[in-house]
């Protein structure tokens, strides 16, 4: 693994493991929940240049990684396989309070800011997203006569060529400080509306490419 | 349109009962929600102002969860606002930033580093990362046989800071502090075990009262519980800032933050009437 890799923190079985260690076999380093448990990883309140990951079953240096994807919402008790049954759901907890403040004072890029409902991002109740898109000035419906899901993959937008939609999509990622994002419109007569979005979209050859140029830009 | 306060939890807790019963002597109009009961319709637009004390271990009516986080009139506390405390090594960040000292503290899954950081201080305890509630035990020198267990769960060691511990509320702008003295390592424990707790109303010092108002607030939180531990040197170590605090247990010194609180929703709640 060289310098400047993106730890991509995801469930061996997310289909975006495939996609993004196929197209970038050097410069992505895995870690699966497996490596949640295991030496290697560390905080240090106030050094944050002494953190340190575990990916691929071996330990890296905060300071070799470039970007950070994390996939993961929560983790949980069914993720703890190695824990004592009994002591599972407070280890799944333990670990994701973990995995928010390592990703919190990580310094490098992180593709999706972490929320307080979620480690890989926006992953919200309906009523938040409905009040930000309409502070954007976005209207919000949940009629389907009609709809179109963008993907946000670094700066580009996918899934459209409709102006507006890109301009929304833009705006909603920029808002919730994500590169990977999927968003639903629907459209209500002559108007495009946001009707929910999702913090971990599929990802394509196309849309992963553009996602790790963009994460990985200045450190190849 | 008249609006009420809403108090959202279990009914049988202590400081929301003692919220409840504050209002009531004021004759505001207010409404318990219970936690448990999520077939009980709740009319959110006439809530003036929400009071959340709701409890992990319940279910939870994720609609109304939601919507304290976007509510227009006073939420304490907002959920988005109480997550600091659910992520305690990442929350002593923040208290770092507003000048209080911090102990040093390491999160890790490698025994090694565990071991290298009880070389390095005298005394050493170890805690919980998340909000789930956990005791403070100091770490003896028989738990050094279990440190290779440290790799299946990240684990929060800290250095052992000796001094007297003090807990403070923040209301609004209002400031209560009192000081705690016990042997135990966790005093909240301490009455189980057996040992004694003694707790003494106290006037924090202004710089320190200033201190606990700005995270407070920068916190996003109008009511706040913090600890702090004041040292032989006079320094002052901030442990934690609790975003739901249980602050019944200090009422009895001269301690009245249930009052503090019912006036800040009733305030509120005239405000959001207006």
């Amino acid at each position: 693994m060289i310098d400047g890799c993106l730890l991509l923190l995801a469930r061996a079985e997310d289909p975006a493991v495939r996609v993004l260690t196929q197209r970038a076999p050097d410069r992505v380093a895995h870690a699966s929940v497996e490596d949640l448990s295991a030496p290697g990883w560390r905080y240090i309140v106030g050094a944050p240049e002494r953190a340190r990951a575990r990916a691929c079953g071996r330990t890296i240096e905060a300071e070799r990684i470039a970007a950070v994807l994390c996939r993961i919402g929560r983790v949980s008790a069914g993720d703890m396989e190695t824990v004592h049954a009994d002591d599972r759901e407070f280890a799944a907890a333990e670990t994701t309070a973990f995995l928010r403040a390592w990703l919190t004072q990580f310094r490098g890029v992180r593709c999706n800011e972490p929320t307080w409902m979620s480690l890989a991002g926006p992953r919200w109740h309906p009523l938040q997203w409905s009040r930000l898109v309409t502070q954007l000035g976005i209207p919000a419906s949940v009629a389907a006569r009609e709809s179109v899901t963008t993907i946000i993959a670094g700066r580009d937008v996918f899934g459209t060529t409709v102006p507006q939609l890109i301009d929304y999509s833009k705006r909603i990622a920029s808002a919730v400080q994500a590169r990977s994002l999927a968003i639903r419109f629907v459209r209500n007569r002559e108007w495009w509306c946001f009707h929910s979005a999702e913090a971990c979209p599929e990802l394509d050859e196309l849309n992963a490419d553009a996602l790790l140029d963009d994460l990985l830009a200045g450190d190849a | 349109m008249r609006r009420q306060v809403a108090l959202w939890g279990l009914p049988a807790d202590e400081p929301l009962e003692a919220v409840r019963l504050e209002l009531s002597r004021r004759d505001v109009p207010h409404v318990v929600i219970d936690q448990r009961d999520s077939d009980h319709p709740v009319e959110l637009d006439a809530i003036g102002a929400l009071y959340v004390r709701v409890c992990e271990s319940a279910p939870l009516q994720h609609h109304l969860f939601a919507w304290a986080d976007v509510a227009e009139g006073l939420v304490i506390n907002r959920p988005s606002t109480m997550w600091s405390n659910w992520t305690k090594p990442l929350q002593a960040e923040l208290i770092c930033s507003h000048g209080f000292a911090v102990p040093a503290t390491l999160v890790t899954t490698t025994p090694d580093d565990a071991r290298e950081f009880l070389a390095q201080y005298p005394r050493v305890v170890y805690k919980a990362v998340s909000g789930h509630r956990s005791v403070v035990s100091r770490l003896a020198r028989e738990d050094l046989q279990h440190i290779a267990d440290v790799a299946t769960c990240p684990t929060q060691f800290q250095e052992y800071i000796p001094g007297v511990d003090w807990r403070v509320h923040v209301v609004g702008d209002a400031v209560f502090a009192c000081e705690i003295h016990c042997d135990a390592d966790d005093y909240r424990l301490a009455h189980a075990a057996g040992e004694r707790v003694e707790l003494k109303s106290a006037m924090l010092p202004q710089p320190l009262a200033s201190r606990c108002r700005a995270v407070t607030r920068e916190l996003g939180l109008s009511l706040a519980g913090i600890d702090l531990r004041r040292t032989e040197n006079d320094a002052w170590y901030c442990f934690e800032v609790n975003t739901a605090p249980g602050f019944s247990y200090f009422e009895p010194v001269a301690q009245p933050i249930a009052a503090a609180v019912a006036q800040l929703l009733a305030d509120a709640c005239t405000e959001a009437a207006a």
